[in-house]
């Protein structure tokens, strides 16, 4: 399992390095001043510098989206099931989740602050509201699309209804269910930034605000890079989490990309 | 062909009716149950569609003797696979009454073995965990059913594939291991739809002679689904053919070949006269047509 993580993150990183390269060279011909773009060392020189705080601010981020996180999977997988069951709450709560996703987020985020105040809460809200949706529908897509012909097989041989549901229905959907659950471990951190913006004292996304506001660039960019590293961790891990509990899945075309944002 | 046709009644007299089977219901009036394993008696099928109703199955009377071989073959669409279902419990009938071992059917008979036309196996379990799902079902004992589940396999030459997934066999691999799974709680009676529709000509020859091999070692009674005329007259006792829709059973045909049959036998006079005479109730009914 090393070696293949190794033999995918080669090429990636390869193609990072050059375009660093590039990067340091156009910076140092064109002799672009700091504040517009810095160079890739002087990111570098200003992360270790600023170490400290990119891990205190981190650390906020990092907690505020495990939590929106935890909660997405658990009310999206819990809607997920509800609305395959049961017709009357796919037709009841389905519309209203629509609902939520239809208005721009980013409008509610004062609303957050107003009932939640400047700490965790406000910050969590608009991550959750940002990342279960994508669970929900995953959920949903995949446990309809079960094959006829395994329910079929399931009521003639007399399997019963709990475990039709363990046996066929749920590591049939469970593909579609990680898809959804990728894409929320990436907009959980997007929520998070969202949320930091309107109002915060701490985290990354309050970092890159007040690195840009200050005209801190390498700052800026520092930041921006830690929260690109935790969103690949978080997807990551949840991609290893898929390997493991579903190793029978090989692959290809994912059935959540067609419902981004 | 007359003489097939005094076969055919020689074979089966004209079904005793039994005027005591009132407790199921003053019209009915019931074949006598020990008679037969599966009785069918005026089965009708509609379905409603928004263009209007499909009339499906018209009325299809049909005994099937304990042990017998029987297939239902027709063109697509006659309603060969409903009146499976049906047969099966999974689907209901607008019209008549389905008899399994005398009583009847409401739901789902989950006592049978049924084989579907594509294997249905689970793709995240191997080959004998899929034929366990079975066992699951039942809550066989579990190390009794294993065992039985690794004779099934290496009885249909599947020894050493027992713990291959679905997507490492072949088409016909996939469906040894669906007839595994359906012989696990070792039925009286099997369904079978269309189960070696989809596989090449050679490797179907080869699931016939399995097929009849399995058979007569375990003197199950069979309802053979197939498009096959060939297929049909190698397999069975009987054969009955359907008309297109609204199914009706056009020819109830005995086949008295003996067994085991072998596939060479295909090309005798005996066996060409029997596909014969089932081609020519086909071109009868509109099925078959060679005038341009």
């Amino acid at each position: 399992m090393i070696k293949r993580a190794a033999q995918n993150l080669g090429p990636p990183l390869l193609t990072l390095f050059v375009v660093a390269l590039l990067w340091q060279g156009a910076v140092v011909v064109l002799r672009l001043p700091s504040y517009v773009l810095p160079a890739p060392t002087e990111i570098l020189a200003v992360a270790v510098r600023s170490s400290a705080s990119l891990l205190r601010n981190l650390e906020v981020t990092a907690v505020e989206v495990l939590i929106a996180f935890c909660l997405s999977v658990i009310v999206g997988l819990g809607a997920g099931f509800a609305g395959a069951r049961s017709q009357l709450f796919r037709s009841t709560v389905y519309p209203l989740l629509v609902a939520t996703q239809s208005f721009p987020k980013l409008a509610v985020a004062p609303l957050f602050t107003v009932w939640f105040g400047f700490g965790l809460e406000p910050k969590v809200a608009m991550a959750f509201l940002v990342a279960f949706f994508p669970i929900v529908l995953n959920t949903a897509v995949g446990l309809d699309s079960v094959e006829p012909s395994s329910r079929m097989l399931a009521r003639s041989i007399g399997l019963r209804r709990t475990a039709t549901f363990l046996k066929i229905e749920l590591p049939s959907a469970a593909p579609s269910i990680f898809a959804g659950i990728k894409i929320a471990s990436t907009f959980a951190v997007i929520g998070a930034v969202v949320g930091e913006f309107v109002g915060a004292a701490a985290g990354l996304g309050h970092l890159t605000e007040e690195a840009g506001a200050g005209l801190k660039t390498p700052l800026l960019f520092a930041a921006l890079g830690v929260l690109t590293a935790m969103g690949l961790v978080a997807y990551g891990l949840v991609t290893l989490a898929e390997r493991l509990l579903i190793p029978w899945h090989t692959g290809g075309v994912e059935a959540g990309t067609m419902w981004t944002a | 062909m007359d003489r097939l046709n005094a076969l055919a009644l020689a074979k089966h007299p004209i079904q005793m009716v039994d005027e005591t089977g009132g407790d199921k219901g003053p019209a009915i009036r019931l074949a006598r149950p020990s008679a037969a394993t599966i009785d069918l008696q005026g089965v009708a099928k509609t379905y409603s569609s928004p263009t209007g109703d499909i009339h499906a199955l018209d009325k299809v009377s049909v005994s099937i003797a304990r042990g017998q071989f029987v297939s239902l073959l027709g063109p697509s669409g006659c309603g060969k696979s409903t009146l499976l279902r049906i047969v099966a419990g999974l689907d209901q009938p607008s019209g008549g009454v389905v008899l399994i071992g005398g009583s009847r059917v409401t739901r789902p008979q989950t006592q049978l073995g049924i084989m579907f036309q594509s294997p249905v196996l689970l793709e995240w379990r191997d080959a004998l965990g899929n034929v366990l799902l079975q066992a699951e079902a039942r809550r066989m004992p579990k190390d009794a059913a294993e065992k039985a589940a690794r004779e099934l396999l290496a009885s249909v030459g599947l020894a050493g594939f027992e713990h291959k997934r679905p997507h490492e066999l072949s088409g016909g691999m996939q469906q040894r291991v669906a007839l595994c799974r359906t012989l696990l709680h070792d039925p009286e009676t099997i369904l079978m739809d269309e189960p070696f529709g989809a596989l090449d000509a050679l490797t179907r020859d080869q699931m016939n002679v399995d097929l009849q091999f399995l058979w007569r070692r375990g003197e199950k009674t069979v309802l053979f689904v197939t498009h096959s005329i060939v297929e049909a007259v190698f397999l069975s006792d009987r054969v009955l053919v359907m008309s297109p829709a609204p199914g009706r059973i056009s020819l109830d045909l005995p086949i008295d070949a003996p067994r085991p049959r072998r596939l060479a036998m295909r090309e005798g006079t005996e066996f060409t006269k029997y596909v014969a005479r089932i081609r020519e109730v086909l071109f009868a009914s509109g099925v078959l047509r060679e005038d341009q």
